[in-house]
């Protein structure tokens, strides 16, 4: 199993700076690490006391077994939510680097809130919506009491302002709700746009008989016609994307058993694992297995390889172009197959 | 394997497909609500929704869970849902239906983690079955379904199809309407099943499986009386999914449409405040044909044009000759209605040539929306039943494949799987946003007439034009490089390779200004619409 550890600073200005990428387990057992030192972050971070801040993905496949493993955050993922603070865990209590992660927890953030309407028998939605606080089994039971929930930013401004309450156990988790004095929230753009709210939750966790406080915040948004889906930081909707009679796509076999060319099929998706201002780690996901080769070119930015088929994106500053592209083509003995992935600055 | 007949309550979790609605699953749980039993839908679409799903399910505790697997595509994801639902602790009992599980009940109560599967239409069946779970009781005897029973598989006697329609209770929608460019839409369906018998149809061959007509029609007072009551909680589009909106006779469809029409007209809905989209075939349609869906508030028509090549339809089973898509298209046209249509390129037997035929009226249509595809393969077809005989239907039942008897054929199809992919063939391919957008953008013009409407349209029909003509010329290298004698397996992985980052890098802009329009349309039709209320 491979693991993405990526680790950041905050600027003062509060503007996320990649420090490093860095797979573990990839090429045998040896990590291998990207990106480089940014000094003024370095300074900057260096200036404010700060924490280095990490995120920590695992990557597919997950479910070869059949079983749930750890969602991937797909599309353009902003892993930091604009103003939140990733939780860090106190040095010498836990080692992410090598502690186990729960299933629910995406990335490294030590609590994740997801949203779930409440629906009465008629299948009305109730005022009052569910919160649930995902947060790792090795975590939870360093637990000190129960954790606090507060919203600190929502887009747009005139969102509704929902009010916590009955914070919870539930589960291996937490859960709390939200009741939305102004009627529940039914109004959304398509991908996730807004409205959108940050959640923080803050635990305190007993440490090596010290007690720390660690911060965690999610974005959660709302995202379907009429409102319909809620959804947390890196997840995706396509819920209404299409209205149309779709064309069905070809299914084909394992292999063909023939002499032509290109016998064989590959499905490819290029995924946003993770994106730390104008850098992004993409992974080429499919199905197959070995003795495949890779070509990764961009439109615009540099490309560093963290493994085959995992590469870190630096694209330029904010004065390249607004839509840049990153592609790779996969080939084999009977096989290719070329995957995109678009990166508009706009939509992000 | 989950414990069939221990269950004590009935509460219900049904687990399908969710991004246009389904209305499948929603006439399910309006049945099982109807007879007292709890029911909630879960959207799953693909596999990367299984975590979510599981979740979902774990949360909601339910006895029962039902996956829909309309597609041959969709079992391996079915499969490994119900396998996940297993792993995380779900011990309820656990089913299945649609389409292809009716079909394929032996394969999926041999391979999956399944209790019992809901064959042909399933509301009786299904509220049966968790009737009896409820009760205690064996599911074993239930007309319709199909269960385990000591490592084997039994059948259980035939259900006929539902006869009247309007028994059935409406479909359970979302609280609240999708919305397409801002403007709610409701999905409905005023008859189930087809008169036709194509070739390659899981919806015909389906409803000819079980006994009793294939085709039914509802009454159209309680068609528009759900109108009505839609149209009441916003909706001010139809997307009328029924495989045969448009019937094969002029005097009949002419009837029915003006039925429809005068029916929704008295409960006071007009169609300046509520426009359809409907489904019809090229040979069915007609100057009094369109003019009458005009009337009942028709913008648009997908259109079964499949083809262009008369041997391929008929192949295909199809009853219409490539002069009615032309006449069919340029009817519409006259009418402000808009036809979308999905080129069927490829067939077992189709030849470069036909293939050719289809590519040329392609590129004489740029500004429609449509898209191409292969003919795919489904259980109990005709087509299926043909390459079973032929010995040449590849893989199982979770994805039959087949290579096509011309090689170049086959072999531009391999090199469009390639180049193709992103473009056509994906669930969010260009193309398939293209015809949404295209929609999108119908739906200002009737409902905003304006300066600024005309110019958005204009950008759209640009983009499609882009898009269809530059798709166009791929369609046509790949046929030229098929065409090529001797062909080197690494020029034409190398070639297809190269199309395929070049056709990525052409559409580079136009994904952007397919979200930018969409999003912008959204946001307007939101802004301009009048609430209900007002």
């Amino acid at each position: 199993m491979r693991r993405l550890k990526v680790c950041y600073v905050l600027s003062s200005a509060g503007k996320p700076i990649l420090l490093s990428a860095t797979l573990l387990g990839a090429c045998g057992s040896h990590p291998v690490t990207v990106g480089s030192l940014d000094a003024q972050a370095a300074t900057d971070a260096s200036a404010l006391n700060q924490d280095v801040n990490e995120v920590l993905i695992t990557l597919p496949p997950y479910d070869a077994r059949g079983d749930v493993g750890v969602p991937v955050p797909t599309g353009p993922v902003v892993a930091t939510p604009a103003g939140g603070t990733l939780a860090t865990l106190p040095d010498g209590c836990i080692d992410l680097g090598t502690a186990g992660l729960g299933a629910d927890i995406a990335g490294s953030r030590t609590a994740r809130v997801a949203m779930e309407w409440v629906t009465d028998s008629s299948g009305k939605r109730a005022p009052v919506t569910l919160g649930r606080i995902r947060i790792a089994p090795e975590i939870v039971s360093l637990m000190v009491g129960l954790p606090t929930v507060e919203v600190t930013a929502k887009s747009p401004a005139s969102a509704s302002d929902p009010v916590i309450s009955n914070v919870r156990t539930d589960g291996n988790g937490f859960a709390f709700d939200a009741a939305w004095p102004s009627g529940a929230p039914n109004d959304a753009c398509w991908n996730w746009q807004e409205p959108s709210w940050i959640f923080r939750t803050t635990l305190r966790l007993q440490c090596g008989g010290q007690e720390r406080t660690v911060e965690a915040s999610t974005t959660v948004a709302l995202c379907g016609a009429g409102g319909r889906t809620w959804g947390s930081s890196g997840d995706a909707c396509a819920e209404c994307a299409q209205v149309c009679e779709m064309a069905p796509s070809p299914v084909v076999p394992a292999k063909a058993d023939d002499d032509l060319p290109l016998a064989s099929a590959l499905s490819v998706a290029l995924r946003a694992l993770v994106r730390i201002d104008d850098a992004v780690v993409l992974l080429a996901e499919h199905a197959a297995t070995g003795g495949l080769d890779y070509a990764w070119q961009v439109s615009a930015g540099t490309i560093e390889h963290l493994d085959r088929d995992v590469v870190l994106w630096r694209r330029p500053g904010s004065a390249g172009e607004r839509v840049a592209l990153a592609q790779v083509a996969i080939t084999g003995t009977d096989l290719a197959a070329v995957a995109s992935f678009r990166w508009d600055r706009q939509a992000a | 394997m989950g414990p069939a007949g221990r269950v004590s309550a009935s509460h219900v979790v049904l687990l399908g497909p969710n991004q246009q609605e389904n209305l499948a699953l929603q006439y399910l749980a309006a049945a099982a609500r109807q007879a007292g039993h709890e029911a909630q839908l879960v959207g799953f679409n693909c596999r990367s929704d299984t975590a979510n799903a599981v979740r979902a399910v774990a949360g909601i505790g339910p006895d029962v869970v039902g996956i829909a697997m309309q597609f041959q595509h969709s079992i391996d994801d079915g499969l490994a849902l119900a396998r996940a639902l297993r792993g995380a602790g779900f011990t309820g009992h656990l089913t299945c239906g649609g389409h292809v599980a009716t079909f394929c009940y032996a394969e999926l109560l041999r391979d999956g983690a399944f209790d019992s599967v809901v064959r042909h239409e399933g509301e009786s069946t299904f509220t049966e079955l968790l009737d009896a779970l409820s009760a205690g009781k064996s599911v074993a005897g239930i007309a319709g379904l199909a269960w385990r029973e000591h490592d084997g598989v039994v059948l259980g006697l035939p259900r006929p199809l539902v006869r009247d329609l309007d028994s059935l209770p409406w479909p359970e929608r979302q609280p609240v309407p999708y919305l397409v460019a801002g403007i709610p839409i409701a999905f409905l369906l005023t008859s189930r099943g087809c008169t036709e018998t194509c070739s390659y149809c899981s919806i015909s061959a389906f409803s000819r499986d079980a006994s009793g007509p294939a085709f039914r029609l509802r009454a159209p007072g309680p068609v528009a009386d759900e109108v009505k009551h839609l149209y009441d909680r916003g909706a001010r589009a139809f997307f009328v999914q029924d495989d045969l909106f448009v019937l094969g006779s002029e005097s009949a469809t002419l009837a029915r449409v003006m039925a429809l029409t005068k029916a929704i007209r008295l409960r006071g809905v007009s169609p300046d405040s509520a426009v359809f989209w409907v489904k019809g075939r090229p040979d069915s349609v007609s100057v009094p044909v369109l003019e009458a869906l005009r009337t009942m508030g028709t913008l648009h028509l997908f259109l079964g044009v499949e083809s262009a090549s008369a041997e391929r339809l008929a192949y295909l089973g199809r009853s219409h000759r490539p002069e009615d898509n032309q006449r069919a298209i340029a009817l519409c046209r006259e009418h402000g209605i808009v036809p979308s249509f999905n080129l069927m390129l490829f067939d077992p037997d189709c030849s470069l040539e036909h293939i050719g035929e289809t590519i040329d009226f392609a590129r004489q249509h740029p500004d429609l929306p449509w898209n191409v595809c292969r003919t795919e393969i489904y259980s109990g077809t005709p087509l299926y039943g043909r390459l079973k005989a032929e010995g040449r239907l590849q893989g199982d039942y979770r994805s039959y494949g087949y290579r096509m008897s011309d090689e170049r054929a086959e072999m531009m199809f391999r090199i469009l799987r390639v180049c193709l992919h992103e473009r056509a063939f994906a669930f969010d391919s260009l193309l398939n946003r293209l015809i949404s957008l295209s929609f999108a953008r119908q739906l200002h013009e009737h409902f905003f007439p304006d300066l600024a409407t005309l110019q958005l349209s204009r950008e759209v029909l640009d983009l499609v034009r882009a898009v269809h003509v530059d798709t166009v010329d791929i369609l046509d290298e790949s046929r030229a490089l098929a065409s090529e004698p001797r062909l080197d397996p690494h020029v034409v992985r190398q070639r297809a390779v190269e199309m395929a980052l070049a056709a990525s890098r052409r559409a580079l802009t136009w994904y952007s200004e397919v979200d930018r329009l969409w999003n912008h349309l959204h946001v307007r039709g939101r802004s301009l619409l009048p609430s209900p209320a007002s």
